[in-house]
């Protein structure tokens, strides 16, 4: 190596690296444990990961790759016992924490070996210097690191991992680890450089090229995860809009065969065979059925979207109890009354019309204001297991295109007029309730209290 | 407790049935009931006295109808719980109008109305066995729950906000808020502990109790708002 002699990077901050990188994505991971039992884990992974490298550093040049395997697998360890995530996650994590160590541990030891080659100093002096600069170096790249991760784990829906997910950050590290120690095993590629100085800047750099590549991997995750997103949601919102406009068209059907009866009693009236009549009555009757549907609540939009899921609940042999105030929803637009009150019912009459005894399929419903807050509440007995994952409620619908987004578009037309959504199930009642605070209040209401 | 009922409904026979649910649902549930029976909206309004803790209203009397029974009691007696009953559920509709957020449509099934029964006697129930009670400097007193607006801390002292008067006690908010845990309280921001059910509105960072504002603190906004919807969703079901 002409000479010059390469010192490879101490195990003790090999070891630091790799246990700061778990740490940071663990910090944003759902955890498993809390309080003390959670810093004796991260206490614990430290010096077990540290013990390990100072191991391995000791052993033969041929177990050079197991014993970098291992330590790849107590990174694995560490995030699987501190969160609460599926292992083929924690590889995932794990793998993304391996890019950021190696390069994090290249950088911080090319900088360092830079400034201390020159200098002529004392072991000890040395070595304060390179603590300190070891703590220098991590704690900017970490910071940073920190601050990069945030704005992709803000988003908890996109922790989902999937086996592809997996295999591109997996071919990322493969190669990034290849590529950059390669000048250490041999100087005799055409990607081998011959200095120590360009070796370590070799090693960074291609380190650096793989932390761009597994961060622009998850920047295309989000994107694409926003554009399934909106594109979904538009679609439920069109269906329920669809659904209103084909509603109203029912009705006003409705509307004029109710008008038409007069004459169809008139008809009945002048039948003199008793079976004929009786038949002609029975037709009438399940034909006047649906307009005992009919709902006039105040709001005309909240009618029609009413009167249609009424009929499917008679359809589906469904109690529905409503008691509204409709003239409260004026202030709300056609879209977000089409999808809070399209959405919930059709999730409720779901929830009901699978139960086997017909008397428990009930759906209640109640919007009303209580001064100025007006609150909107969905109830339906229901029988099934409802299956929660990350404390959020998942669908149990079969099209899965679907998926969750009925929920999810109540929330944001709510959220549109500052209402909050509650989710809360209790002895086989599963209960959605929206409260929005009315602003309209025209009280001179005085402020007895001084803000404290 | 003794649950008091009363069933108004002139179709002798629908009053028999509801009278047979509420025996079978005594008997399942070892709950305690004394039933009233009137013929119309009419007899229960004359000379109302507010003794029962549920009244189930029949809509299509003939005499009296039972929205407008309904009015009249609720001017009288603002916690009697009202359960209306009909053929008709377009008549229930407006339930709101006197705080009937709920309905029984005929023919009446058990399971339909034991679930009903249910929730009103919990509600009873917990209406019964809410009391604070603290000494003042002079005095012991015992407040109902529903008296109390919110309660302030101010230099170790705590200002209990009641209806009529303000009561101020020793004590830490800390030690009021395990207190009342079990009554929907929520700390709003470090000086005010709120009693939810008495919440009238929120405007931006201000909640709303009769003629106080009291201000939310920002990262206490979104927690407060969700313990208040859930306090409300509770509410029917």
């Amino acid at each position: 190596m002409n000479g010059e002699v390469i010192r490879h990077i101490p195990r003790f901050h090999t070891a630091l690296a790799e246990w700061a990188a778990c740490f940071i994505l663990i910090l944003f991971l759902k955890k498993r444990f809390k309080g003390w039992k959670f810093v004796l884990i991260v206490i614990l992974s430290l010096i077990i990961q540290s013990l390990w490298q100072y191991t391995a550093g000791k052993l033969p040049l041929a177990y050079w790759i197991p014993g970098m395997m291992f330590a790849v697998f107590l990174m694995w360890a560490f995030i699987f016992v501190a969160c609460d995530v599926t292992a083929l996650s924690a590889l995932y994590w794990c793998i993304h924490a391996f890019i950021i160590a190696e390069f994090a541990a290249s950088f911080e030891w090319q900088i360092t070996f830079y400034i201390t080659s020159n200098l002529a100093l004392k072991h000890l002096v040395q070595q304060l210097i390179e603590y300190a600069l070891l703590f220098v170096i991590y704690s900017v790249v970490f910071v940073l690191n920190y601050f990069l991760e945030s704005r992709y784990m803000k988003n908890k829906t996109i922790l989902e991992i999937r086996v592809r997910d997996l295999a591109t950050v997996f071919g990322i590290a493969l190669s990034v680890f290849v590529i950059s120690n390669l000048s250490f095993v041999t100087q005799h590629t055409p990607f081998s450089g011959r200095y120590a100085v360009e070796i370590f800047y070799i090693r960074t750099l291609v380190d650096l090229i793989g932390l761009v590549l597994s961060y622009s991997q998850r920047e295309q995750k989000l994107w694409m995860h926003a554009k399934t997103e909106i594109n979904a949601l538009q679609n439920v919102l069109n269906r329920h809009y669809e659904q209103y406009r084909h509603s109203k068209e029912t009705i006003e059907l409705i509307n004029r065969t109710y008008h038409d009866l007069k004459h169809q009693i008139a008809v009945i009236r002048a039948e003199k065979n008793p079976q004929k009549k009786a038949e002609y009555l029975d037709a009438l009757e399940s034909g006047i059925k649906y307009y005992e549907a009919q709902n006039k609540t105040g709001n005309a939009v909240l009618d029609v979207i009413l009167t249609s899921k009424y009929m499917a609940c008679i359809d589906n042999k469904i109690h529905f109890s409503c008691v509204v105030d409709g003239k409260l929803l004026d202030f709300m637009d056609v879209l977000d009354i089409c999808s809070i009150f399209g959405n919930a019912l059709e999730n409720a009459i779901e929830g009901a019309k699978n139960i086997k005894d017909e008397e428990r399929r009930l759906i209640k419903l109640a919007v009303y204001a209580r001064n100025n807050l007006l609150i909107i509440n969905f109830g339906n007995y229901y029988e099934s297991k409802l299956k929660f994952e990350n404390g959020h409620l998942i669908t149990t619908k079969k099209d899965h295109t679907l998926h969750g987004y009925g929920i999810k578009s109540i929330k944001m037309a709510a959220a549109k007029y500052g209402g909050t959504v509650n989710i809360d199930t209790k002895d086989n009642w599963f209960n959605l309730s929206i409260l929005i605070p009315l602003q309209n209040s025209n009280k001179n209401e005085v402020n007895k209290n001084e803000e404290v | 407790m003794r649950i008091k009922i009363a069933i108004v409904e002139d179709d002798k026979q629908s009053a028999k049935i509801l009278a047979s649910y509420i025996n079978r649902y005594s008997k399942e549930n070892n709950v305690e009931i004394d039933v009233m029976h009137y013929n119309d909206g009419g007899q229960i309004v004359y000379e109302y006295k507010p003794i029962y803790d549920i009244i189930f209203l029949d809509i299509e009397m003939r005499l009296l109808d039972g929205v407008t029974t309904a009015k009249h009691i609720r001017r009288l007696d603002k916690d009697v719980i009202l359960i209306f009953i009909t053929n008709m559920p377009q008549y229930a509709l407006k339930g709101y109008e006197v705080g009937a957020l709920n309905y029984l449509l005929k023919p009446i099934t058990y399971f339909a109305f034991s679930q009903e029964l249910k929730r009103a006697i919990e509600k009873v129930q917990s209406k019964e066995n809410s009391y604070l009670i603290f000494s003042t400097k002079d005095e012991i007193i015992r407040l109902h729950i529903s008296e109390i607006a919110f309660i302030e801390s101010m230099k170790h002292k705590l200002i209990i906000h009641a209806r009529q008067k303000q009561y101020v006690i020793t004590g830490t908010m800390k030690e009021m808020e395990n207190k009342l845990e079990r009554f929907n309280f929520f700390r709003c921001n470090n000086c005010y502990l709120v009693n939810l059910a008495r919440v009238t509105g929120v405007k931006d960072n201000l909640a709303i109790i009769d003629d106080y504002e009291l201000l939310i603190s920002r990262p206490r906004k979104k927690a407060f708002m969700e313990a208040l919807t859930k306090f409300f969703g509770d509410m029917i079901l």
